[in-house]
């Protein structure tokens, strides 16, 4: 699962979430941050991966593949 | 709130055990089991994380569709773990129903200008929306009967390209609210930011003759960037922009802008 977020989130706290989760959820903290100059910037971190990976983890695909 | 997260689980069991065997019904419960401890720790976890980062600061999940940087994307709203872990089950509880909508329009750089917005609705529906790049394709649609409410938003308005402008460049040259760019990758934000340096060398050679004007001193005193500036109308050529040349050097002023600087 790809993590990406912008300059103002520490890169510390997402790696120290990736600790707390584990390696099942293989978080992969992409370092190069977003940066927006605007004089009210957007901030986030966002989760991304594929529809098959969510549904892996979540269950949903479990359900239906057994 | 874990009530209904278990409730979205249970609904796919009772469905999925109608069909197989009781052999394989127990696996489907041990998966289910699974399932939900993890939603129940990721949503622990970004609770947490939440707790660390700026109330500002949005937390969302996704996929890497139409690419990685302008992904589908839903914000997940709140603090309260059972709240958050009612979001996450069901976001992949709407993802196969979203998938076939993906592969139905076929999604890509070429039918989405910029990432697709998810939001969970107050019925607990889906909504998935984006923005369609070419204006005459602008719909409202919505699927009655599915889970999923589709609305394609209107582009944004694009300034028509003039024949009399001086090149495709400086059209693009209306200034967004933001730049973006990656920290890792600089080059990104120059790549991103409109620059009157281009139109600035076109519009220099319609005055070419000025330089005749110059002296030792005259240069010398543009080079300390003391110039004599001239404005001509240029209103047809560069609308809305104001264009002042110097009559001592090859220098141009856009909007205060001096180029070359």
């Amino acid at each position: 699962m790809r993590v990406t977020s912008t300059t103002d989130v520490s890169l510390q706290e997402l790696r120290q979430l990736s600790v707390e989760l584990g390696p099942d959820f293989d978080l992969e903290i992409d370092e190069s941050q977003i940066f927006y100059k605007s004089a009210v910037p957007p901030s986030w971190v966002t989760f991304f991966t594929d529809a098959p990976v969510w549904l892996k983890l979540f269950g949903d695909c479990t359900l239906r593949k057994l | 709130m874990a009530q209904i997260v278990w409730g979205l689980y249970l609904a796919e069991i009772v469905k999925e055990a109608g069909k197989d065997t009781w052999k394989n019904r127990a696996k489907i419960w041990s998966a289910t089991v699974t399932a939900v401890h993890r939603v129940n720790q990721f949503a622990t976890a970004l609770g947490r994380l939440r707790s660390r980062l700026r109330s500002k600061t949005r937390i969302e999940v996704g996929l890497p569709v139409p690419n990685g940087d302008d992904g589908t994307r839903l914000e997940l709203e709140g603090s309260d773990v059972d709240e958050l872990a009612l979001q996450l089950a069901l976001f992949v509880h709407h993802l196969p129903t979203l998938l076939d909508l993906m592969r139905k329009e076929k999604f890509d750089r070429s039918s989405v200008a910029s990432g697709i917005q998810l939001k969970l609705l107050s019925d607990a529906s889906l909504q998935v929306s984006w923005q369609d790049p070419y204006p005459n394709r602008c719909l409202v649609a919505r699927q009655p009967g599915t889970p999923i409410h589709i609305s394609v938003s209107k582009p944004y308005p694009a300034r028509p390209f003039e024949p009399g402008a001086i090149c495709p460049s400086y059209q693009r040259a209306s200034v967004p609210a933001t730049y973006a760019g990656r920290t890792s990758a600089p080059p990104m934000l120059h790549r991103t930011q409109p620059s009157d340096a281009a139109p600035a060398v076109s519009l220099a050679k319609l005055w070419p003759p000025r330089m005749h004007e110059s002296n030792c001193l005259k240069t010398l005193l543009c080079l300390r960037a003391f110039h004599r500036w001239q404005r001509l109308d240029l209103s047809r050529l560069v609308p809305g922009k104001e264009v002042d040349f110097c009559r001592w050097c090859p220098a141009v002023r856009i909007d205060g802008s001096t180029f070359p600087d």
